[in-house]
């Protein structure tokens, strides 16, 4: 046998390719196509899905204290309390409730949360806290069935 | 002059429908200011009427399930007696050990709540917990790439996690009959 | 249509028999230190043998530890909980605090958790006590019983003052203070 140049056309990338390639290949192993079985496509794939997820943290809190918010305003609102004056008499009254403990007590403890939008809107009149100026929401009076405290 | 306030309160209620008008900053007008006639015994009597129903229900333990709103590790959260919970980060209490949670914010039944101002008066609600459990989280991949740049960073976290039961939520004092001496619950004799 | 869920197991918080609620049962079943006698990697497991095995295995009387020394292997541990699961952290290398510090985390686990996110970080049997609010918790009950077509009810929410009253308003107002001019 005598092999003169073709050996040297044989060369290997490095012994731990395969391993460098199964790394991605596992996080890719529920794509579809052949980003899951083609290594420069699924390396993409992967490393967009890594930064997703890594922002994805992030905007999951501000979702969510949006949501919070969301439904806040709504309880409030249903007592003819502003969101903004509710929190500012609340905070001036020294009850430290956060939004997310707050929108829990909103949709699961209904009475609770009218306890404390009655103490805001006493605290309010007593303090004249308005709501913010340019405030686009309008003002919800009650029906005529619903009894004032 | 007063054709011109008149005016200018014309315009704000134009915007704010009557109502929001009571909540407005005052006005210097010759709008009469609205005010409240208080008669403070009787508001003493009802407050204390509440008070007093409250304690008895209290007494005869008829309140039923409690919930409470627990300041722990800067984060709220709302338990019930039996429930889990998870801490996350670094936090002392090991496996087995049964705490009592001390910053309760709030605290409520069926008929009542007790609201605090920011805490709940320490000697009036017990609440215990025990830690059953201290893993960690699963691996969070932290990986920043900007494009076409030949920048890439990965980093990989894993969060110790403790979780919670709490095993009962109880008011052991009285609403507005606070004990003459305070702060002795943590003191060992 | 995602498949992400084979990718990263998902769940809530999974409590084995109520633990906690009457007392506190370590989960951790039995242990497994496998080591070799002479190879460096097995040094840190070499030394905690000697060193912190036996404090271990005395302050956690229900936990079961078996020591397998095999030659020319890396060095492990293998946990069993009590609900089955498996746990197999390798020890290659580590210090006899790491190891320690290991095993000291299996004990307090209640079973194999790696790759398992949590989707919410609390359990309840008991979420609402004063009931969960509906459209209807603040409602008056008489609008059942309200006959339709109904002038009351079918008023628009929101009633801003009209321009025909602001008018009338103003003429009001100003029809009063010539009379007080006037007088």
């Amino acid at each position: 046998m005598v092999f003169t140049s073709v050996a040297n056309f044989v060369r290997s990338r490095g012994p731990d390719e395969f391993w460098r390639k199964r790394k991605i290949f596992k996080m890719a192993a529920h794509y579809i196509g052949r980003s899951r079985n083609c290594y420069s496509l699924a390396i993409r794939s992967v490393h967009r899905a890594l930064v997703f997820a890594t922002k994805g943290r992030a905007l999951k809190k501000q979702d969510l204290a949006n949501l919070w918010v969301t439904r806040i305003t709504a309880g409030c609102e249903q007592h003819d309390v502003n969101y903004h004056v509710f929190r500012e008499s609340l905070s001036r009254s020294n009850i430290m409730l956060n939004r997310k403990s707050l929108a829990d007590l909103a949709c699961w403890e209904p009475f609770t949360f009218k306890a404390l939008t009655d103490i805001a809107q006493k605290r309010a009149l007593e303090e004249g806290i308005a709501p913010p100026k340019g405030n686009k929401v309008l003002f919800v009076p009650k029906r005529g069935s619903q009894k004032k405290t | 002059m007063a054709g011109a306030l008149r005016k200018i309160f014309a315009t704000f209620a134009r915007s704010y429908p009557k109502p929001v008008a009571q909540l407005l900053p005052r006005l210097y007008s010759n709008v009469p200011t609205p005010y409240e006639i208080v008669d403070a015994q009787e508001e003493r009597k009802t407050y204390q009427d509440v008070i007093d129903k409250v304690n008895r229900q209290v007494a005869q333990a008829k309140q039923g399930r409690l919930f409470a709103v627990v300041h722990i590790q800067g984060k709220q959260v709302k338990v019930t007696e039996g429930d889990v919970f998870v801490v996350e980060g670094y936090w002392p209490p090991g496996a087995g050990d049964r705490i009592s949670l001390d910053k309760v914010l709030l605290v409520g039944g069926r008929d009542f709540t007790l609201v605090g101002r920011p805490l709940v008066q320490r000697g009036l609600v017990q609440v215990e917990a025990t830690v059953i459990e201290e893993t960690l989280s699963h691996t969070k991949t932290h990986f920043k790439k900007k494009r076409r740049k030949q920048y890439m960073r990965i980093n990989f976290m894993r969060v110790p996690q403790t979780m919670l039961r709490v095993n009962r939520i109880e008011i052991v004092g009285e609403v507005n009959h606070p004990s003459d001496v305070t702060g002795l619950e943590t003191r060992v004799f | 249509m995602s498949n992400s869920h084979i990718f990263l197991k998902s769940g809530f918080i999974r409590t084995p028999s109520q633990n906690g609620v009457g007392r506190y049962v370590c989960q951790l079943q039995r242990v497994v230190l496998k080591f070799c006698k002479n190879n460096g990697s097995s040094r840190g497991m070499r030394e905690f043998v000697e060193s912190e095995l036996i404090n271990f295995a005395k302050n956690n009387p229900g936990v079961v530890v078996y020591l397998k020394p095999r030659r020319h292997r890396a060095p492990v541990i293998s946990a069993e909980f009590l609900n089955g699961d498996k746990q197999w952290v390798s020890c290659h290398n580590y210090s006899k605090q790491d190891i320690s510090k290991w095993l000291n985390l299996l004990r307090t686990q209640s079973g194999n958790t790696t790759g398992f996110r949590l989707r919410k970080l609390q359990h309840t049997d008991h979420p609402s006590i004063q009931g969960p609010w509906t459209p209807y918790t603040f409602k008056d009950p008489a609008e059942n019983l309200a006959e339709y077509p109904n002038t009351e009810l079918s008023k628009p929410k929101i009633q801003l003052k009209t321009a025909t009253d602001e008018l009338l308003e103003i003429f009001n107002s100003v029809q009063i203070s010539d009379k007080k001019g006037v007088e």
